[in-house]
């Protein structure tokens, strides 16, 4: 079975799973974007000499759900045959999303939040829950954001990863209205998510100073520098305890990747050889950034 | 005439760049089925099912290039077998 068949199968088995268990989700990314976002191939290159779309090139289906109904999600998903890979904990340093597999279907990432969005998850997702629409995806209706919204999530997830030049953020924003910018942006502000909309778009400078400028610059640049990014994303926290937990965690070994990568629960010893090699890597990367400080220092005399 | 429909709880997937009509249509109960696939024939008598063709046999026929006469039997065989794997149902007849 091919993949993009199989990611539109995973969509329709989450969806049939949050309706048997009344679980709000909105499907994103993949085969969920609105067709006025997808690359257009031109008539010449198409069999039937139309101009056609392009579909997205996904490995997973991508669904946002609602906070308060994660647990749910997730014992209601194991009830169905499905295995957690890595939980929030275990992926990217926003925690935002867990990956569940299964034995027929594409791998589920199932996001509680959107890196880029500031205010409350659950308050975001409501906002975004109140201007759904559906779509129908392997035959099945499934709940997707406004086209606004997924204008802003494509765009932020590809500043993210530092594709600034992405075409998605072309068409979604520069291929855009003056309203449909406006628009974007006004979600944006609602969503506490200004900032990385502006990494996206060219304007992060305007935003110099505020929290998550530095985190944002850092993403939306590529930033090589391991300990620039931790430093980044430490000060982007709101809370001091935010802050501390995201300083201590970036640094930490991870003990289910490791226990992947292993193929087995490691032991004692490999734990401890991997906080080692974490201290050594840190301590590396400090020095290296230290000297590349002191050293522009120098230059600019 | 019999009409047809996707039962509820059936999903479907036409991979991407297949021809008009169809030579393949991949279909799964979710959430816990096992996916299915059809093929020429197979998948055009289901989609033609589903697309509400007042004569299934007559459109598949057609597609292949045959009398209905030829293919009748086979087409009303296999949509009593779809309707029995639960991949397809009859419409209730409206009085």
């Amino acid at each position: 079975m091919p993949t993009s068949v199989s990611i539109r199968f995973t969509h329709a088995a989450l969806q049939a799973i949050a309706e048997d268990n009344d679980i709000d989700l909105l499907h994103i990314k993949g085969p969920t974007v609105d067709e006025r976002l997808l690359a257009v191939v031109s008539a010449g290159d198409q069999l039937c000499g139309a101009p056609g779309t392009v579909a997205r090139q996904s490995v997973d289906a991508d669904v946002l759900v609602r906070p308060a109904h994660v647990d749910r999600l997730f014992e209601v998903m194991h009830r169905h045959g499905w295995t957690t890979a890595y939980h929030f904990a275990d992926g990217s340093a926003f925690e935002h999303a867990a990956t569940l597999t299964h034995p027929v279907l594409s791998p589920a990432d199932v996001h509680r939040r959107f890196p880029g969005i500031g205010i409350d998850a659950s308050t975001a997702f409501e906002r975004l829950w109140a201007e759904r629409h559906t779509v129908p995806i392997a035959g099945t209706p499934c709940p997707v954001p406004s086209l606004r919204a997924q204008r802003l999530l494509l765009i932020v997830h590809a500043a993210r990863g530092g594709a600034l030049d992405h075409s998605d953020i072309q068409r979604s924003w520069h291929f855009g209205t003056e309203e449909e910018r406006a628009a974007v942006q006004q979600l944006a502000d609602d969503l506490g998510a200004e900032v990385a909309l502006a990494a996206g778009t060219g304007r992060l400078e305007e935003y110099h100073g505020m929290r998550g400028y530095e985190l944002w610059k850092a993403l939306s640049t590529n930033e090589r520098s391991h300990v620039r990014i931790w430093v980044a994303r430490v000060r982007s926290e709101a809370t001091v305890v935010g802050a501390l937990r995201t300083a201590i965690r970036l640094i930490l070994p991870n003990p289910r990747r490791l226990h992947t990568t292993l193929g087995r629960r490691p032991t004692a010893r490999e734990m401890a050889r991997a906080y080692a090699q974490r201290a050594r890597w840190g301590l590396g990367e400090v020095a290296q950034l230290v000297r590349s400080t002191s050293l522009g220092r120098r230059g600019r005399r | 005439m019999t009409v047809y429909r996707i039962p509820k709880g059936v999903a479907f997937v036409v991979p991407d760049g297949e021809p008009d009509p169809p030579g393949v249509v991949f279909l799964m109960h979710v959430p816990d089925g096992l996916p299915q696939v059809l093929q020429n024939s197979a998948a055009w008598i289901w989609l033609s099912a589903v697309e509400g063709e007042p004569d299934v046999a007559d459109a598949v026929a057609h597609l292949v290039g045959r009398a209905k006469h030829e293919v009748a039997a086979d087409v009303e065989v296999f949509l009593a077998d779809l309707v029995g794997r639960g991949l397809l149902e009859e419409e209730p007849s409206v009085p």
